[in-house]
């Protein structure tokens, strides 16, 4: 059985940004010459998120829109404070709930060397404290 | 919602590039020292990632600042050099204000002319509570006397700093007065408007017509959350928009918190337009010689 990982940065270029993520997915299943197996994508931040769903682009504006307003950022957040170990104050506590929701991972099944996905499918990073540069972790694991 | 009129430009007068991904990767000692010196602890970013948020936010001119803590700290977040560097990749955004140790003497003199002269720079950025010496003391006069003279522009921490290291004596806004009495074409900008002790430089902003405010950082709250206490809460909207309209500046003191939030809770203060324009673009283009008087 093989193992085989790549981290992979995505760069939002908007404060809430959604962005097609599964041509990496291919591209990282390919290089790690697992025919039959599963595929994992995990970001590695807290105010992100992985979603699969249909990558019309109404729809995508929906999905950020609609979690927006599910977790305004005008609340009053026990969140919002200073954190001495990072010297800055928290102030997005909105960003995590949002995430939260949303996920921060989602795995595919490889059959063939190729990944298992429905037609209307597509695999989304969300950033919803951006613009900024964030990583992923690609996983691919079988035979 | 609140669109741009007069000014048509929006300068972030106060940010720290220190958390620039290429930074680290020439300096490795950047990271520990911002962390252990500077007290914070940030994911790095690299120069194209930030350039990208500040033109999303709609930031058209952003004034980035050095800082020499070599005296005290062996360190400089970032160094002129540093500073310099990035200018020159997008000059058309960034405007560079220099780190300087004042007690350097004649080494403090001939930097400030070499950076302000030959760099261009706009003006220096001093932090005497994390520098370790009074803003008044009078061995510091010849800088400022210089700096009169270049016409640059003098940025000082003021007031309130979660770091430990500083010694906020060093930072009680009154001990800018005798500066701004005696160099009276100095434009000096009092950073975070001296929180807590917003009234003494409020007093300082008041009786000088070359002392400034800045709005940087945030430290009761969200951004949204400090600015309605300061300006609304705390000063009122009519005293902000006759009184010191002309003397308030947008500043973020990026990364400590984001340009876009501290822009973002300007933009929704329950004050007029025409000075919601000052505040965010006008006033720092006007003291940066950028254009005259309105």
């Amino acid at each position: 059985m093989k193992i085989y990982g790549e981290y992979l940065r995505i760069e939002s270029r908007k404060d809430e940004d959604i962005i097609d993520i599964t041509g990496l997915l291919f591209e990282v299943v390919n290089r790690s010459g697992v025919n039959d197996g599963i595929v994992t994508v995990y970001t590695m931040h807290t105010t992100t998120g992985i979603a699969v769903n249909e990558g019309e682009e109404g729809l995508t504006r929906d999905i950020v829109k609609f979690l927006s307003r599910l977790v305004p950022k005008d609340e009053d957040y026990m969140h919002h404070h200073f954190f001495r170990e990072d010297g800055r104050m928290a102030v997005n506590a909105w960003a995590h709930l949002r995430s939260i929701l949303v996920g921060m991972h989602t795995s595919l099944p490889i059959s063939n060397g190729k990944i298992i996905i429905g037609m209307r499918q597509r695999v989304f990073f969300i950033d919803f404290d951006g613009p900024q540069a964030r990583s992923i972790y690609i996983q691919v694991i079988g035979i | 919602m609140y669109t741009m009129g007069y000014s048509m430009s929006i300068v972030d007068f106060h940010i720290h590039p220190v958390n620039l991904e290429e930074l680290h990767r020439a300096d490795p000692n950047l990271t520990s020292a911002l962390r252990d010196v500077y007290g914070l602890r940030i994911g790095l970013q690299p120069l194209k990632v930030f350039v990208n948020q500040l033109r999303f936010f709609g930031v058209s001119k952003a004034v980035i600042l050095g800082l020499d803590l070599s005296r005290t700290y062996g360190v400089k977040l970032p160094s002129n050099e540093d500073i310099a560097r990035i200018v020159s990749m997008h000059p058309d955004l960034f405007i560079g204000f220099m780190g300087l140790d004042p007690l350097k003497g004649d080494e403090a003199l001939s930097k400030c002319e070499k950076f302000i002269d030959k760099h261009r720079f706009k003006g220096v950025k001093l932090n005497p509570a994390l520098q370790g010496f009074r803003p008044d003391d009078e061995r510091i006069y010849p800088v400022y006397e210089l700096l009169e003279d270049l016409g640059a522009i003098l940025i000082v921490h003021m007031g309130f700093s979660w770091n430990i290291h500083s010694n906020l004596t060093y930072s009680y806004p009154l001990l800018i007065e005798p500066i701004a009495s005696k160099f009276r074409e100095l434009k000096i900008v009092l950073a975070h408007m001296g929180w807590p002790w917003i009234w003494e430089s409020i007093c300082l902003a008041l009786r000088y017509e070359n002392v400034y405010l800045d709005t940087a950082d945030t430290f009761t709250g969200t951004p949204k959350d400090h600015l309605k206490k300061v300006f609304v809460e705390t000063l009122g909207v009519s005293f902000v928009k006759n009184f010191l309209r002309d003397k308030i500046l947008f500043g973020s003191n990026h990364p400590r918190m984001e340009s876009g939030k501290v822009l973002e809770a300007i933009r929704v203060l329950p004050i007029e337009d025409e000075i919601k324009d000052r505040i965010l673009g006008l006033n720092a283009l006007r003291i940066l010689g950028e254009v005259s008087t309105p």
